[in-house]
Protein backbone atom coordinates (compact mmCIF):
# COMPACT_ATOMS: atom_id res chain seq x y z
CA UNK A 1 0.00 0.00 0.00
CA UNK A 2 1.16 3.50 -0.76
CA UNK A 3 1.84 5.80 2.79
CA UNK A 4 0.07 8.62 3.67
CA UNK A 5 1.09 10.98 5.77
CA UNK A 6 -1.24 10.33 8.39
CA UNK A 7 -0.60 6.60 8.17
CA UNK A 8 3.92 7.26 8.45
CA UNK A 9 2.77 9.71 11.69
CA UNK A 10 1.33 6.84 13.26
CA UNK A 11 4.16 4.17 12.82
CA UNK A 12 6.56 7.23 13.83
CA UNK A 13 4.97 6.34 17.62
CA UNK A 14 5.73 2.89 17.42
CA UNK A 15 8.40 1.82 19.59
CA UNK A 16 10.18 -0.77 17.87
CA UNK A 17 10.08 1.56 14.46
CA UNK A 18 11.41 4.67 16.93
CA UNK A 19 15.00 3.83 15.00
CA UNK A 20 13.48 3.49 11.55
CA UNK A 21 13.56 6.36 8.62
CA UNK A 22 10.67 8.06 7.37
CA UNK A 23 11.54 6.21 3.86
CA UNK A 24 12.01 2.66 5.71
CA UNK A 25 8.57 2.86 7.50
CA UNK A 26 7.26 3.86 3.85
CA UNK A 27 8.73 0.51 2.73
CA UNK A 28 7.27 -1.06 5.66
CA UNK A 29 4.18 -0.01 4.65
CA UNK A 30 5.04 -1.11 0.26
CA UNK A 31 5.26 -4.67 1.61
CA UNK A 32 1.63 -4.42 3.21
CA UNK A 33 -2.12 -4.67 1.89
CA UNK A 34 -4.22 -2.20 2.18
CA UNK A 35 -7.62 -3.29 4.44
CA UNK A 36 -10.46 -0.95 4.91
CA UNK A 37 -13.76 -2.40 7.09
CA UNK A 38 -16.42 -0.67 7.53
CA UNK A 39 -18.32 -0.78 11.07
CA UNK A 40 -19.75 -3.78 12.23
CA UNK A 41 -17.06 -5.75 9.72
CA UNK A 42 -15.40 -9.11 10.78
CA UNK A 43 -11.87 -9.07 10.31
CA UNK A 44 -11.56 -12.40 11.09
CA UNK A 45 -13.68 -15.23 12.92
CA UNK A 46 -12.30 -17.25 16.30
CA UNK A 47 -10.62 -20.35 15.02
CA UNK A 48 -10.34 -19.35 11.55
CA UNK A 49 -7.62 -20.14 9.21
CA UNK A 50 -4.94 -17.06 9.15
CA UNK A 51 -1.99 -15.72 8.66
CA UNK A 52 -1.61 -12.07 8.65
CA UNK A 53 -0.99 -9.38 11.18
CA UNK A 54 -2.45 -6.23 10.62
CA UNK A 55 -1.14 -3.32 12.13
CA UNK A 56 -3.67 -0.46 12.99
CA UNK A 57 -3.54 2.40 11.07
CA UNK A 58 -6.99 3.87 11.03
CA UNK A 59 -10.05 3.47 13.55
CA UNK A 60 -10.60 1.04 16.48
CA UNK A 61 -11.43 -2.78 16.18
CA UNK A 62 -12.44 -4.99 19.31
CA UNK A 63 -11.58 -8.41 19.99
CA UNK A 64 -13.84 -11.12 21.52
CA UNK A 65 -13.62 -14.52 23.14
CA UNK A 66 -16.43 -17.40 23.92
CA UNK A 67 -16.19 -17.85 27.58
CA UNK A 68 -17.53 -20.79 29.08
CA UNK A 69 -18.79 -18.45 32.01
CA UNK A 70 -21.14 -16.77 29.99
CA UNK A 71 -22.47 -19.28 27.87
CA UNK A 72 -21.59 -19.11 23.82
CA UNK A 73 -22.06 -15.13 24.53
CA UNK A 74 -18.56 -13.71 23.14
CA UNK A 75 -17.06 -10.69 25.48
CA UNK A 76 -14.76 -8.22 24.81
CA UNK A 77 -11.48 -8.85 25.71
CA UNK A 78 -9.61 -5.76 24.37
CA UNK A 79 -9.19 -3.02 21.74
CA UNK A 80 -6.96 -2.23 19.26
CA UNK A 81 -6.42 2.17 18.22
CA UNK A 82 -4.02 3.10 15.80
CA UNK A 83 -0.09 2.50 16.06
CA UNK A 84 -1.13 -1.18 17.70
CA UNK A 85 -0.93 -4.88 15.65
CA UNK A 86 -3.55 -7.59 15.74
CA UNK A 87 -2.41 -11.37 14.73
CA UNK A 88 1.04 -11.31 14.73
CA UNK A 89 1.28 -14.93 16.35
CA UNK A 90 -0.54 -16.37 13.89
CA UNK A 91 1.61 -14.66 10.89
CA UNK A 92 4.92 -15.98 12.70
CA UNK A 93 3.64 -19.36 13.88
CA UNK A 94 0.72 -20.12 11.56
CA UNK A 95 -2.55 -21.60 13.93
CA UNK A 96 -6.39 -20.90 14.44
CA UNK A 97 -7.26 -17.37 15.40
CA UNK A 98 -8.09 -17.08 19.15
CA UNK A 99 -10.09 -14.19 19.18
CA UNK A 100 -12.90 -12.84 16.74
CA UNK A 101 -12.12 -9.32 15.64
CA UNK A 102 -14.75 -6.75 15.00
CA UNK A 103 -14.53 -2.81 13.58
CA UNK A 104 -16.04 -0.68 16.23
CA UNK A 105 -15.40 1.98 13.58
CA UNK A 106 -14.24 2.59 9.53
CA UNK A 107 -10.83 0.97 10.32
CA UNK A 108 -7.74 1.28 7.66
CA UNK A 109 -5.23 -1.34 7.98
CA UNK A 110 -1.73 -2.49 7.52
CA UNK A 111 -2.00 -6.19 6.25
CA UNK A 112 1.28 -8.56 6.56
CA UNK A 113 1.19 -12.01 5.40
CA UNK A 114 3.58 -14.88 6.11
CA UNK A 115 4.98 -14.75 2.44
CA UNK A 116 4.91 -10.52 2.04
CA UNK A 117 7.03 -10.85 6.33
CA UNK A 118 9.59 -13.39 4.37
CA UNK A 119 9.74 -11.42 1.96
CA UNK A 120 10.44 -8.14 3.48
CA UNK A 121 13.24 -10.23 5.36
CA UNK A 122 14.98 -10.60 1.90
CA UNK A 123 14.56 -7.27 0.82
CA UNK A 124 14.07 -4.53 4.07
CA UNK A 125 16.36 -6.92 6.47
CA UNK A 126 16.52 -4.09 9.11
CA UNK A 127 12.88 -2.46 9.29
CA UNK A 128 11.76 -6.82 9.25
CA UNK A 129 13.77 -7.01 12.42
CA UNK A 130 11.77 -4.16 14.28
CA UNK A 131 9.11 -5.91 13.10
CA UNK A 132 9.81 -8.90 14.66
CA UNK A 133 11.30 -7.34 17.69
CA UNK A 134 7.53 -5.29 18.02
CA UNK A 135 6.47 -9.40 18.00
CA UNK A 136 8.44 -10.29 20.36
CA UNK A 137 8.15 -7.18 23.09
CA UNK A 138 4.23 -8.03 22.81
CA UNK A 139 4.60 -11.68 23.30
CA UNK A 140 7.24 -11.24 26.47
CA UNK A 141 5.09 -8.87 27.98
CA UNK A 142 1.94 -11.33 27.81
CA UNK A 143 4.06 -13.75 29.31
CA UNK A 144 5.10 -11.79 31.91
CA UNK A 145 1.65 -10.66 32.66
CA UNK A 146 0.74 -14.42 32.71
CA UNK A 147 3.92 -14.99 35.55
CA UNK A 148 2.90 -11.97 37.60
CA UNK A 149 -0.53 -13.39 37.84
CA UNK A 150 1.03 -16.96 38.69
CA UNK A 151 3.43 -15.71 41.20
CA UNK A 152 0.60 -13.55 42.80
CA UNK A 153 -1.24 -17.16 42.64
CA UNK A 154 0.94 -18.96 44.90
CA UNK A 155 1.63 -15.85 47.45
CA UNK A 156 -0.11 -17.26 50.77
CA UNK A 157 -3.08 -15.86 51.92
CA UNK A 158 -1.54 -13.42 54.19
CA UNK A 159 0.41 -11.57 51.87
CA UNK A 160 -0.35 -7.95 51.27
CA UNK A 161 -2.26 -7.49 48.49
CA UNK A 162 -2.88 -3.80 47.93
CA UNK A 163 -5.44 -4.50 45.42
CA UNK A 164 -7.43 -6.85 47.39
CA UNK A 165 -10.09 -4.98 49.89
CA UNK A 166 -9.29 -5.41 53.88
CA UNK A 167 -10.98 -8.38 55.16
CA UNK A 168 -14.32 -7.84 56.69
CA UNK A 169 -13.88 -7.24 60.53
CA UNK A 170 -14.74 -10.56 62.95
CA UNK A 171 -18.04 -10.84 64.29
CA UNK A 172 -18.27 -10.05 67.20
CA UNK A 173 -17.57 -12.65 70.26
CA UNK A 174 -15.18 -14.36 67.77
CA UNK A 175 -11.42 -14.37 68.65
CA UNK A 176 -9.04 -12.41 67.40
CA UNK A 177 -8.04 -13.20 63.48
CA UNK A 178 -4.92 -16.10 63.08
CA UNK A 179 -1.38 -14.24 62.30
CA UNK A 180 -0.68 -13.82 59.05
CA UNK A 181 1.24 -16.64 57.66
CA UNK A 182 -0.99 -19.03 59.23
CA UNK A 183 -2.62 -22.15 57.73
CA UNK A 184 -5.62 -20.97 56.56
CA UNK A 185 -8.98 -22.02 57.29
CA UNK A 186 -10.14 -24.32 54.84
CA UNK A 187 -13.36 -22.54 54.24
CA UNK A 188 -10.90 -19.14 53.37
CA UNK A 189 -8.47 -21.14 51.36
CA UNK A 190 -11.57 -22.73 49.13
CA UNK A 191 -12.65 -18.73 48.60
CA UNK A 192 -8.72 -18.14 47.69
CA UNK A 193 -8.83 -21.16 44.98
CA UNK A 194 -12.44 -19.49 43.66
CA UNK A 195 -11.21 -16.43 43.64
CA UNK A 196 -8.27 -17.04 41.55
CA UNK A 197 -9.89 -19.12 39.18
CA UNK A 198 -12.50 -16.29 38.59
CA UNK A 199 -9.31 -13.49 38.47
CA UNK A 200 -7.41 -16.22 36.01
CA UNK A 201 -10.52 -16.91 33.67
CA UNK A 202 -11.03 -13.37 33.36
CA UNK A 203 -7.02 -12.46 32.39
CA UNK A 204 -7.11 -15.81 30.28
CA UNK A 205 -9.71 -14.27 27.97
CA UNK A 206 -7.61 -10.57 28.17
CA UNK A 207 -4.88 -13.11 26.80
CA UNK A 208 -6.60 -14.86 24.21
CA UNK A 209 -7.64 -11.67 22.70
CA UNK A 210 -3.60 -11.24 21.70
CA UNK A 211 -4.65 -13.54 18.48
CA UNK B 1 31.38 -34.33 17.58
CA UNK B 2 31.97 -30.66 17.39
CA UNK B 3 29.80 -27.73 18.65
CA UNK B 4 28.25 -26.98 15.42
CA UNK B 5 26.81 -30.69 14.68
CA UNK B 6 26.23 -31.04 18.41
CA UNK B 7 23.89 -27.97 18.01
CA UNK B 8 22.40 -29.29 14.57
CA UNK B 9 21.81 -32.94 16.12
CA UNK B 10 19.48 -31.03 18.82
CA UNK B 11 17.03 -30.67 15.79
CA UNK B 12 16.24 -26.99 17.14
CA UNK B 13 18.65 -25.38 14.46
CA UNK B 14 17.92 -27.36 11.27
CA UNK B 15 17.17 -24.29 9.40
CA UNK B 16 20.57 -22.62 10.13
CA UNK B 17 22.95 -22.88 6.97
CA UNK B 18 26.45 -24.21 8.22
CA UNK B 19 27.74 -21.04 7.58
CA UNK B 20 25.45 -19.55 10.24
CA UNK B 21 25.76 -21.94 13.05
CA UNK B 22 29.21 -21.74 12.45
CA UNK B 23 29.53 -18.42 12.94
CA UNK B 24 26.89 -18.66 15.97
CA UNK B 25 29.45 -20.70 17.78
CA UNK B 26 32.07 -18.46 17.13
CA UNK B 27 30.34 -15.39 18.50
CA UNK B 28 29.32 -17.09 21.72
CA UNK B 29 31.34 -18.21 24.54
CA UNK B 30 30.87 -21.92 25.10
CA UNK B 31 30.79 -22.96 28.62
CA UNK B 32 30.99 -26.08 30.44
CA UNK B 33 29.55 -26.26 34.14
CA UNK B 34 29.70 -28.79 36.40
CA UNK B 35 26.42 -29.99 38.53
CA UNK B 36 24.16 -27.50 40.69
CA UNK B 37 26.67 -24.58 39.05
CA UNK B 38 24.66 -21.59 38.62
CA UNK B 39 24.40 -19.97 34.76
CA UNK B 40 22.60 -16.81 35.98
CA UNK B 41 21.07 -15.95 39.00
CA UNK B 42 17.61 -14.45 39.63
CA UNK B 43 17.19 -10.58 40.40
CA UNK B 44 20.70 -10.00 38.62
CA UNK B 45 20.60 -8.10 35.36
CA UNK B 46 20.91 -10.09 32.22
CA UNK B 47 23.15 -9.59 29.65
CA UNK B 48 22.66 -13.02 27.72
CA UNK B 49 20.85 -16.36 26.37
CA UNK B 50 22.07 -19.64 26.88
CA UNK B 51 21.81 -22.56 24.20
CA UNK B 52 21.77 -25.98 26.01
CA UNK B 53 24.49 -27.91 23.53
CA UNK B 54 24.44 -30.99 26.00
CA UNK B 55 23.32 -31.97 29.38
CA UNK B 56 20.51 -30.37 30.91
CA UNK B 57 19.66 -26.84 33.09
CA UNK B 58 17.27 -26.51 35.96
CA UNK B 59 15.07 -23.42 35.98
CA UNK B 60 14.30 -22.45 39.82
CA UNK B 61 12.10 -19.43 40.95
CA UNK B 62 11.45 -17.63 44.80
CA UNK B 63 8.26 -18.05 45.93
CA UNK B 64 6.98 -17.09 49.22
CA UNK B 65 7.80 -20.50 49.98
CA UNK B 66 11.26 -20.84 48.83
CA UNK B 67 13.13 -21.53 45.93
CA UNK B 68 10.52 -23.59 43.17
CA UNK B 69 11.90 -25.79 40.55
CA UNK B 70 9.81 -24.65 37.17
CA UNK B 71 11.27 -25.84 34.54
CA UNK B 72 14.29 -28.59 33.15
CA UNK B 73 15.82 -27.88 30.13
CA UNK B 74 17.71 -30.19 27.37
CA UNK B 75 19.72 -29.84 24.44
CA UNK B 76 18.50 -27.19 21.68
CA UNK B 77 16.69 -25.55 24.55
CA UNK B 78 17.02 -21.85 24.48
CA UNK B 79 16.67 -20.19 27.90
CA UNK B 80 16.50 -16.59 29.04
CA UNK B 81 16.15 -14.77 26.03
CA UNK B 82 14.38 -12.15 27.35
CA UNK B 83 17.80 -10.34 28.25
CA UNK B 84 19.00 -10.44 24.29
CA UNK B 85 16.27 -8.06 23.33
CA UNK B 86 14.99 -6.32 26.88
CA UNK B 87 17.29 -4.67 29.74
CA UNK B 88 15.61 -7.03 32.34
CA UNK B 89 16.33 -8.55 35.92
CA UNK B 90 16.42 -12.21 35.26
CA UNK B 91 13.05 -13.44 37.46
CA UNK B 92 14.70 -17.31 37.70
CA UNK B 93 17.58 -18.94 38.79
CA UNK B 94 18.85 -21.48 35.96
CA UNK B 95 21.86 -24.43 37.46
CA UNK B 96 22.95 -26.73 35.37
CA UNK B 97 21.72 -30.76 36.42
CA UNK B 98 24.51 -32.61 35.93
CA UNK B 99 27.65 -31.84 33.38
CA UNK B 100 25.82 -29.50 30.80
CA UNK B 101 27.66 -27.85 27.92
CA UNK B 102 25.88 -24.07 27.12
CA UNK B 103 26.50 -22.02 24.52
CA UNK B 104 26.28 -17.68 26.03
CA UNK B 105 24.74 -15.51 23.62
CA UNK B 106 25.04 -12.02 24.66
CA UNK B 107 23.24 -9.26 24.12
CA UNK B 108 25.89 -6.97 22.84
CA UNK B 109 27.01 -9.29 20.02
CA UNK B 110 23.31 -10.43 19.01
CA UNK B 111 22.68 -6.52 18.79
CA UNK B 112 26.13 -5.84 16.85
CA UNK B 113 24.93 -8.33 14.68
CA UNK B 114 21.22 -7.45 14.20
CA UNK B 115 22.46 -4.14 13.41
CA UNK B 116 24.38 -5.24 10.92
CA UNK B 117 21.40 -7.12 9.56
CA UNK B 118 23.56 -10.29 9.79
CA UNK B 119 20.59 -13.49 8.32
CA UNK B 120 22.23 -15.58 11.69
CA UNK B 121 20.83 -12.40 13.65
CA UNK B 122 17.50 -12.53 11.92
CA UNK B 123 17.04 -15.88 12.05
CA UNK B 124 17.88 -16.43 15.89
CA UNK B 125 15.62 -13.37 16.55
CA UNK B 126 12.51 -15.01 14.24
CA UNK B 127 13.17 -18.48 16.47
CA UNK B 128 12.82 -16.21 19.73
CA UNK B 129 9.46 -14.86 18.84
CA UNK B 130 8.45 -18.72 17.60
CA UNK B 131 9.22 -20.07 20.81
CA UNK B 132 7.94 -17.28 22.76
CA UNK B 133 4.40 -17.65 20.96
CA UNK B 134 4.44 -21.28 21.53
CA UNK B 135 5.31 -20.76 25.47
CA UNK B 136 2.67 -18.94 25.62
CA UNK B 137 -0.11 -20.51 23.84
CA UNK B 138 1.06 -23.42 26.00
CA UNK B 139 1.09 -21.49 29.14
CA UNK B 140 -2.83 -20.25 28.05
CA UNK B 141 -4.07 -23.78 27.26
CA UNK B 142 -2.34 -25.12 30.57
CA UNK B 143 -3.75 -21.99 32.58
CA UNK B 144 -7.26 -23.12 30.80
CA UNK B 145 -6.76 -26.32 31.60
CA UNK B 146 -6.79 -25.83 35.15
CA UNK B 147 -8.98 -22.94 35.72
CA UNK B 148 -11.35 -23.75 33.36
CA UNK B 149 -13.74 -25.49 36.05
CA UNK B 150 -16.77 -23.32 35.64
CA UNK B 151 -19.19 -26.47 35.60
CA UNK B 152 -18.34 -26.90 39.55
CA UNK B 153 -16.38 -30.30 38.68
CA UNK B 154 -12.88 -30.86 39.46
CA UNK B 155 -10.08 -29.81 36.38
CA UNK B 156 -10.22 -33.51 34.08
CA UNK B 157 -6.54 -33.90 35.60
CA UNK B 158 -7.74 -34.14 39.31
CA UNK B 159 -10.60 -36.68 38.68
CA UNK B 160 -10.53 -40.11 39.44
CA UNK B 161 -8.39 -38.94 42.44
CA UNK B 162 -8.95 -37.97 46.06
CA UNK B 163 -9.50 -34.25 46.57
CA UNK B 164 -6.15 -32.76 48.20
CA UNK B 165 -7.07 -29.62 51.19
CA UNK B 166 -8.19 -26.66 49.04
CA UNK B 167 -4.88 -24.63 50.02
CA UNK B 168 -2.57 -27.67 48.59
CA UNK B 169 -4.71 -28.10 45.61
CA UNK B 170 -4.50 -24.18 44.89
CA UNK B 171 -0.75 -24.25 45.33
CA UNK B 172 -0.47 -27.44 43.24
CA UNK B 173 -2.24 -26.11 40.43
CA UNK B 174 -0.25 -22.97 40.10
CA UNK B 175 2.74 -24.94 40.55
CA UNK B 176 1.80 -26.75 37.15
CA UNK B 177 0.67 -23.51 35.42
CA UNK B 178 4.48 -22.48 36.15
CA UNK B 179 5.67 -25.59 33.96
CA UNK B 180 3.88 -23.75 30.89
CA UNK B 181 6.16 -20.88 31.54
CA UNK B 182 9.11 -22.63 31.08
CA UNK B 183 12.51 -21.31 29.57
CA UNK B 184 11.21 -17.38 30.40
CA UNK B 185 12.34 -15.28 32.73
CA UNK B 186 10.46 -12.50 32.97
CA UNK B 187 9.88 -9.09 34.40
CA UNK B 188 6.76 -7.39 36.31
CA UNK B 189 8.43 -4.43 35.35
CA UNK B 190 6.74 -4.93 31.29
CA UNK B 191 3.48 -5.43 32.91
CA UNK B 192 2.53 -1.95 32.18
CA UNK B 193 3.23 -3.12 28.31
CA UNK B 194 0.56 -5.55 28.70
CA UNK B 195 -2.67 -3.01 29.89
CA UNK B 196 -1.38 -1.14 26.84
CA UNK B 197 -1.59 -3.87 24.30
CA UNK B 198 -4.48 -5.66 25.46
CA UNK B 199 -6.96 -4.00 27.33
CA UNK B 200 -9.08 -0.94 26.71
CA UNK B 201 -7.63 2.74 27.68
CA UNK B 202 -10.47 3.11 29.15
CA UNK B 203 -9.11 3.90 32.88
CA UNK B 204 -12.20 2.50 34.52
CA UNK B 205 -12.66 -0.14 32.65
CA UNK B 206 -8.69 -1.28 33.75
CA UNK B 207 -8.30 -4.53 35.18
CA UNK B 208 -7.88 -4.93 38.96
CA UNK B 209 -5.72 -7.70 40.30
CA UNK B 210 -7.71 -9.98 42.60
Amino acid sequence: MRATEAHLRVLERVRAFADLSVQERSEVLMFARERRVGVGDVLFQEGAAGDSLFMVLEGELSSLVRTRVAGAKPVEVSRAVPGEMIGEMACLDPAPRSALVIARTACVLAEIDRSSLAAMEQALPRASSRLVGWIIELVHARMAAVNDRVAKALAPPGTPEPSVPPPPPPAAGSSAPPPRGSVPVPAAAAQAVADVRSGFRSFIDRLRGSV
Amino acid sequence: MNVRDALRATGAFVEYPDAELDLLVSVCDLRRYASGDELCREGTVGRSCYCVVAGAIDVFKTMPQGEVPIASMGPGAIAGQVALTQKVRRTATIRARGEAVVLEFSRDTFERLLGASSPLALRFQRQIAVAGIRQLRDALKRIAAVFDTDDGKAPASARGSAAPPPDQAKAREVLALLEGAKGWDLSVETLDAVEVVSMPRHPSRRPSAY
